[in-house]
């Protein structure tokens, strides 16, 4: 039986679905977390340029850690570049690639204690789901911290926004209250 | 060379292809960055940019042409560069995670697959072999397919280095922050260089807000986590993973069955050989008597049969097909054990089962006995027919010794062994001899593994 073929018994494509269903979730995860830090970004970018900078501060703040150069940037303060999203991003990475290896090791583990008849089908499945899987896991992996990378840059691009349509709006812009 | 040798030069040959890639976009870029701040080649060398970094060039050099709005120019040029995303376009991007990615697995996924394909060929290999000769060849055979991976994960290894190195090349000269900072440098010079005289107050304003960080803490930062990441998973995978810890143990078949036949005084040659004892009754050759389970069957004059004793010998009959365990001393007398044999085989029995001690490393006090299945018959001359006399033992008519036995049996690849003994000679001599040429057990103690699974037939030669 070729390697191919050990895929497409029922253990190999039982342990290539695990790993593949954990890099999707990981990809899913952090293209949801990406899609709602941008629709995060443009909504304090379009409230900023607006004019509503009061409200675009309070959302910022209220947005967490990577907003922070957005909080900087509404004061007009020099934006924090190092708070960005992409730690986070990394872990995400990390986690998809442990746990898509992990999995199936786990189950050679166990697998390889039982004195089955199968037993060298099995073991020679999952070693063929893993040499399939490893590169995918890694590809994953620069995937998700490009994506980190991408969102940090967006955030970049928000700042130099407000920041230009600060300093071309008229002083008196600001209201007595946001003043004091 | 190997399949995991080719899939790492060719890794690597990708490898040193993206790195050399690398180097050159930055030296390209730098090049024509540098010719921007000289006030003479500064419109050539913005022919020469592309993408968000040429389209605020062009603004900034059309204004420095035409003297005229200059800051403004210069801020629109270091506020486009600044929100613009300065890495390769996404398809690229991806497709070149994807050629370093698999470039540097692919000797593991290489071996991983031809790993595979030798444990599944395992079943086909074993059919019809014994139980026990099926399970020597399998441990055996096992370790022999994780060597590729083991080459495999080495090439891997060497060849994720080179592809962190294109990385950390990749961070260091071209990411985002890295060429803004390059580019607004360059604007600011080449602005300097061509227009001395005009003052730009917005666009400095800006550059104090906007002047990226090229800080490499991040990055290391990330080094750190990624490290304390793998050291946290392979500590979880070590700890978790009950094989790991019998992959640390030498390799023993702890699995014996638990009968063991009690025989008194009568201890049987311990030889590390032998397969799990089979169900049969019990025959204990002592030096006074030989017992048949709780029977005698006859006496014995210090261990030899004594004359006639066939015609006083009790024996009830045995049931069809038996295998007696025979159990005796290393000084029973062969020619003694070979007589009640033949006198039991009228009796029913059709094979017997020599019982030795087996001493296993994983627990020195265990009572383990194995068996060696021999039966009563003629031998003809053969290439594989074991002679055995006082001086030695020959194969084939040659003289072996007792070391190399079990290559020359192992190179006839026959099941069953014709043994043909000649002489007076005691059980321990032949017992021994046979043992040798069944048991796997490298070097002279007992690593628990059970024999071959040979069986012997014997002819006493006069």
């Amino acid at each position: 039986m070729s390697a191919l073929a050990l895929v497409a018994t029922p253990l190999g494509m039982r342990t290539l679905g695990v790993g593949l269903f954990l890099v999707v979730l990981a990809l899913g995860l952090a293209f949801f977390r990406r899609r709602r830090l941008i629709q995060g970004i443009d909504r304090i970018q379009t409230l900023a340029t607006d004019g509503h900078a009061q409200e675009a501060r309070v959302l910022a703040r209220a947005s967490g850690g990577w907003a922070k150069p957005l909080v900087d940037a509404l004061a007009g303060d020099r934006p924090d570049n190092r708070a960005h999203a992409v730690g986070l991003d990394i872990v995400f990475a990390a986690i998809a690639a442990v746990a898509a290896i992990q999995g199936p090791l786990s189950i050679i583990a166990m697998r390889s204690s039982a004195p089955t008849s199968s037993m060298a089908t099995d073991a020679g499945a999952l070693l063929a789901s893993m040499g399939l899987l490893a590169p995918l896991v890694l590809v994953a992996v620069a995937l998700i911290v490009r994506l980190g990378i991408s969102a940090r840059r967006r955030v970049r691009g928000a700042c130099v926004a407000i920041l230009v349509f600060q300093m071309n709006a008229p002083a008196p812009s600001r209201s007595r209250k946001e003043q004091r | 060379m190997s399949p995991a040798g080719t899939a790492f030069a060719l890794g690597l040959t990708v490898l040193f292809g993206a790195l050399f890639y690398v180097v050159y976009a930055w030296w390209r870029e730098a090049t024509v960055l540098d010719l921007m701040m000289g006030p003479n080649t500064r419109s050539d060398a913005v022919l020469k940019l592309s993408g968000p970094i040429g389209e605020a060039a062009a603004t900034l050099d059309r204004a420095l042409i035409a003297h005229k709005g200059v800051d403004e120019a210069l801020t629109s040029a270091i506020a486009t560069v600044s929100k613009a995303d300065l890495a390769p376009p996404g398809p690229r991007a991806i497709a070149i995670d994807v050629l370093i990615a698999v470039s540097a697995l692919s000797p593991l996924a290489a071996c991983l697959l031809g790993a595979a394909d030798q444990i599944s060929a395992l079943p086909r290999a074993l059919e019809g072999l014994e139980p026990a000769s099926a399970y020597v060849s399998a441990v055996q055979s096992i370790p022999a397919a994780f060597v590729g991976v083991s080459e495999g994960a080495v090439y891997s290894t060497l060849l994720i280095f080179v592809a962190a190195l294109v990385a950390v090349c990749r961070y260091a000269l071209l990411r985002s922050e890295v060429r803004e900072a390059r580019a607004i440098r360059a604007f600011v010079h080449g602005t300097a260089a061509a227009a001395p005289e005009a003052t730009a107050p917005q666009a400095a304003k800006l550059l104090a807000l906007l002047t990226p960080s090229t800080s490499l803490r991040p990055a290391f930062a990330a080094t750190i986590a990624f490290m304390a990441l793998s050291a946290a998973a392979v500590y979880v995978l070590t700890q978790a993973t009950d094989l790991r810890v019998a992959n640390a143990l030498p390799l023993s078949y702890a699995g014996w069955p638990q009968l063991h036949i009690e025989s008194g005084e009568v201890q049987p040659p311990a030889l590390p050989a032998g397969r799990a004892l089979g169900n049969g009754p019990s025959l204990i050759v002592g030096r006074d008597r030989v017992q048949l389970g709780a029977q005698t069957i006859t006496g014995l004059e210090d261990g030899q049969l004594m004359p006639g004793w066939e015609t006083q010998a009790m024996a009830n009959p045995i049931p069809e097909g038996a295998r007696p365990l025979l159990v005796a001393g290393a000084a029973a007398d062969l020619g003694t054990l070979l007589g009640v044999m033949k006198f039991l085989e009228t009796k029913g029995a059709t094979e017997f089962q020599w019982v030795i001690d087996r001493k296993l490393p994983s627990d020195p006090n265990a009572l383990v006995q194995s068996s060696l299945p021999v039966t009563l018959g003629t031998v003809e001359e053969s290439a594989s027919t074991i002679d055995i006399d006082a001086s030695g033992v020959r194969i084939g008519g040659s003289v072996v010794k007792l070391a190399q036995l079990r290559e020359r049996v192992g190179a006839s690849r026959a099941g069953r062994f014709g043994v043909r003994v000649h002489g007076p000679l005691s059980y321990g001599q032949v017992v021994e001899i046979l043992a040798a040429a069944d048991g796997v057990c490298e070097g002279s103690g007992d690593c628990g593994l059970p024999g071959r699974g040979l069986a012997f037939v014997i002819q006493q030669s006069e």
